[in-house]
């Protein structure tokens, strides 16, 4: 037994590591290609905060990432990859959401939010050119723009 | 006296401190007395040195191991290394909200000596018109953080029953020294923007509504280069450490930072068309008002637990209160524009083929990006709620829909700045040329490379913005030049110097630019491959071999670490200057159980990145390890891109050497 193994033996049983994140068994963990990365991006990893499963390393994510490689073996397509993972955990295991239903309304948001942006700036400026046009000022404003040109202190109680 | 009783006792000082202000800026505006104001200003110091002073007790309670405060005992514990003690305040749910408490009265003490005071300071920029009410908000706002504190938050409770020793903060935060920075920026960015926000609510009280934006340009420039600088650290830290890789992934917490700067970026925009046309004032107040309301927005999302994300402190009555607080800022500050929109109407002409008119549509995208980001992180709760059926919205659609709007934005920005005001010249169609050029030559030359088109784009879009930058650049050195009969050279260093918002806004747009062409090509070429090696094991991928070399285990003070040692070395092109030692850790914290923190090891190049993780390793004899490899090219030139643009940002704010003359020239009175 190398000093290694011994070491690590040592942290096995320093932090109690009976179920390990790793299996602990020495079957390692299948190789991946980065294929299967690029399919995991896309799903959520169902127990971590925001993390996909190809980022996460948690035991999920782990199992998500050697079914997509074992599927991808057996020769089946991305789609049908992603409607394996769809039909265990729903359509939220897919971070990119469908364009249909509700969720449409989220891909046209860019769209909807330029409209409505782009709207109320014609509506301004549609304004300000009118009232450019028009040309005179106000008694109100000049009465409040004499207000501002005078010193505070005419304003304002002194001690 | 005990840290905990010190910290409760200047924590209740602040909250009262902030009341007696906002009390007598109330006064001040009422009474439209200068007494009160004058005694409001000085109040703004005293409620500084006591959220100081409880900041101070916190990091004594922490450096004490002082584990009768339930904060400490939570969030920290005696083999803390003393850098994660120190930072250690801003580490949980308490702490943080001291943390942006005391920066609030930092800035509202700032603000103070801003008032006239009759003549008392230097260079006064608040009016007695307006000061009551914008120093009243800074003033409120500290009263909301530091009652929350008060109240429901406490960051001194005390624990009856104190144990041993705490359990440390999470590991994820002491894995990285970069916890010591990003939060800070964050804050400084996000508190930054209360200023302005205050300025434009008292712009609107007084019905004075065009200072504002000169006075508090300083401020918006100053909180937006932190919120700049701070999404670029964070960007960074989570690259090295949360072991995928990557830099962004549009976590829930990142679009709430990510929101604000949008809408401070729209709003530093549009403020330059209201300096020089005197336009757009509805837009600007109802820009600032969003852009603060989407700081505490972020606060909200982070500390309510609607969200799931990985920056999610806690659930509890806190989320609600800042949900109501968020709600009154929108409130005051779109009631008040309301209140006052029939006199805010501006008279004139804006032509689109004009510097305002890019300008407008600039603030139109960042508006639109900002808009689709909200969306995007809140749909989901509306389809939970209206279906009952969840979904999520992460990268894949994010980074789809802002490429078009990256794309516009750059068009934007090369062609924007070279447009006169008011109209377009007849020297514009020789300008479009010259871009349109270079542009062209720049995306062909990415496309015969057999690049992407993404990838070949964004390298037109530098060398277009480039080149904009060099004719605007030429333009005001020759006509500097000829004016004033002086070299190329001594004009060129003339202009660098007095028009520092020019330049430096030349210096931010490169640094966006250069980014673009970062994050397309690490979107597009990232590439990843895990595999198991055995000891000695040799494996080629993507341009590089790897040797695994020895598996191991240290200890580390309050952390065990597996570490795999690998050698790497290039065998064609793809692996350039990839060769080297490669230490990847797997991190075991006593708090996370058998749960372990990746700690990869990474070597910048200004080519590729190379990044090793180490996924799994054979627990019985250390015999073989399971490793990915990312490669990913040009991410080096992003952090520089973010430091180009934070010291843009800096260059515009360093106090100019000749105030008298750039004054004159509509510059900075900063």
């Amino acid at each position: 037994m190398s000093s290694v193994a011994r070491a690590l033996l040592g942290l096995l049983l320093a932090l109690g590591l009976s179920a390990l994140a790793q299996p602990p068994s020495p079957t390692p963990p299948p190789d991946l290609s980065p294929e299967v990365f690029r399919i995991a991006k896309g799903l959520r990893c169902p127990v971590c905060q925001g993390e996909s499963a190809s980022e996460s390393n948690s035991g999920v994510a782990q199992e998500m990432r050697r079914l997509i490689a074992e599927q991808l073996a057996q020769g089946k397509s991305e789609a049908e990859i992603r409607q394996f993972f769809v039909e265990r955990y729903g359509p939220w295991i897919l971070y990119e959401p469908p364009k249909q239903g509700l969720t449409l309304w989220v891909w046209l948001s860019p769209l909807i939010g330029l409209a409505l942006l782009s709207y109320g700036l014609w509506r301004y400026l549609t304004a300000t050119r009118a009232k450019a046009a028009q040309g005179d000022v106000s008694e109100e404003e000049i009465a409040r723009l004499e207000a501002e040109l005078l010193p505070p202190d005419t304003q304002h109680r002194t001690p | 006296m005990t840290p905990g009783f010190l910290g409760g006792m200047a924590l209740l000082a602040t909250l009262v401190f902030s009341l007696v202000g906002l009390v007598l800026c109330g006064l001040a505006q009422w009474a439209q007395d200068r007494r009160y104001l004058e005694a409001a200003r000085r109040v703004a110091p005293m409620s500084f040195l006591a959220a100081l002073v409880s900041f101070g007790a916190l990091e004594w309670a922490l450096l004490t191991h002082d584990f009768s405060v339930r904060y400490v005992a939570l969030h920290h514990s005696t083999k803390d290394p003393l850098w994660v003690t120190l930072v250690t305040p801003w580490a949980a749910l308490e702490g943080s909200i001291l943390l942006w408490g005391t920066l609030q009265t930092m800035y509202t003490w700032l603000v103070s000596r801003r008032v006239d005071a009759g003549g008392a300071s230097a260079a006064p920029v608040l009016d007695p018109w307006r000061a009551p009410v914008a120093l009243g908000v800074l003033f409120a706002i500290q009263v909301f953080f530091f009652a929350v504190m008060v109240f429901v938050a406490h960051p001194f409770d005390a624990l009856p029953n104190p144990p041993a020793d705490g359990r440390g903060p999470n590991p994820l935060l002491q894995n990285h020294w970069m916890m010591a920075v990003h939060p800070v920026l964050m804050y400084l960015g996000f508190v930054g923007l209360s200023v302005p926000f205050a300025y434009a609510l008292s712009a609107m009280v007084a019905r004075r509504f065009q200072s504002w934006i000169f006075e508090t340009r300083w401020w918006t420039l100053v909180a937006w280069g932190f919120l700049t600088a701070a999404i670029f650290a964070g960007a960074w830290w989570s690259y090295e450490i949360l072991g995928w890789g990557g830099y962004w992934a549009w976590d829930p917490v990142e679009n709430a930072s990510f929101i604000p700067w949008l809408l401070a970026t729209a709003f530093l925009h549009t403020t330059q068309v209201q300096e020089r046309r005197g336009m757009f004032k509805p837009w600007n107040f109802a820009y600032i008002t969003l852009a603060f309301a989407a700081t505490v927005f972020g606060t909200f999302l982070t500390r309510s637990g609607v969200i799931q994300s990985v920056h999610a402190f806690a659930d509890g009555p806190v989320g609600a209160l800042f949900l109501v607080f968020l709600l009154g800022v929108l409130g005051v500050g779109l009631g008040l524009l309301s209140r006052v929109s029939s006199e805010v109407r501006d008279a004139g002409e804006v032509r689109w083929k004009s510097r305002e008119g890019a300008l407008l549509a600039a603030s139109l995208l960042f508006g639109t990006m900002a808009f689709v980001v909200v969306i995007g992180t809140l749909w989901p709760l509306v389809v939970e709620a209206l279906s009952a059926a969840k979904v999520s919205i992460g990268a894949p659609f994010f980074n789809q829909v802002s490429a078009p709007v990256g794309v516009a934005a750059l068009l934007l920005m090369g062609i924007g700045p070279v447009l006169p005001w008011r109209n377009t010249g007849p020297q514009i169609r020789r300008n479009l040329f010259i871009l349109g050029s270079a542009l062209l030559a720049g995306t062909v030359l990415g496309l015969l490379l057999r690049l992407a088109p993404g990838a070949s784009l964004s390298l037109g879009l530098l060398a277009y913005n480039l080149c904009a930058v060099g004719l605007m650049v030429d333009q005001g050195v020759k006509e500097r030049s000829s004016s004033l009969g002086i070299s190329r050279w001594k004009a060129f260093l003339e202009l660098a110097s007095s028009s520092r918002r020019r330049f430096g806004s030349h210096i931010v747009h490169v640094g966006f630019a250069l980014a673009a062409v970062a994050i397309a090509f690490s979107q597009t070429y990232r590439f990843e491959e895990a595999k198991t090696l055995r000891l000695g094991q040799r494996w080629q991928s993507a341009g590089v071999e790897l040797t695994l070399r020895k598996v191991g285990l240290e200890e580390q003070g309050n952390r065990q670490s597996v570490y795999a040692l690998v050698e790497m070395r290039a065998v064609d092109r793809r692996g350039l200057w990839a060769d080297g030692t490669y230490i990847t850790r797997l991190n075991f914290y006593p708090q996370m159980g058998n749960q372990g923190l990746a700690a990869p090891d990474l070597k910048y190049t200004p080519y590729n990145d190379y990044y090793l993780i180490l996924q799994a390793f054979d627990t019985e004899r250390g015999e073989w390890a399971t490793l990915k490899l990312v490669v990913t090219p040009l991410v080096l030139w992003l952090w520089i891109a973010g430091a180009i643009m934070a010291l843009g940002t800096l260059y515009i704010l360093w106090p100019s050497p000749q105030p008298q003359r750039e004054r004159a020239a509509g510059g900075a009175p900063a």
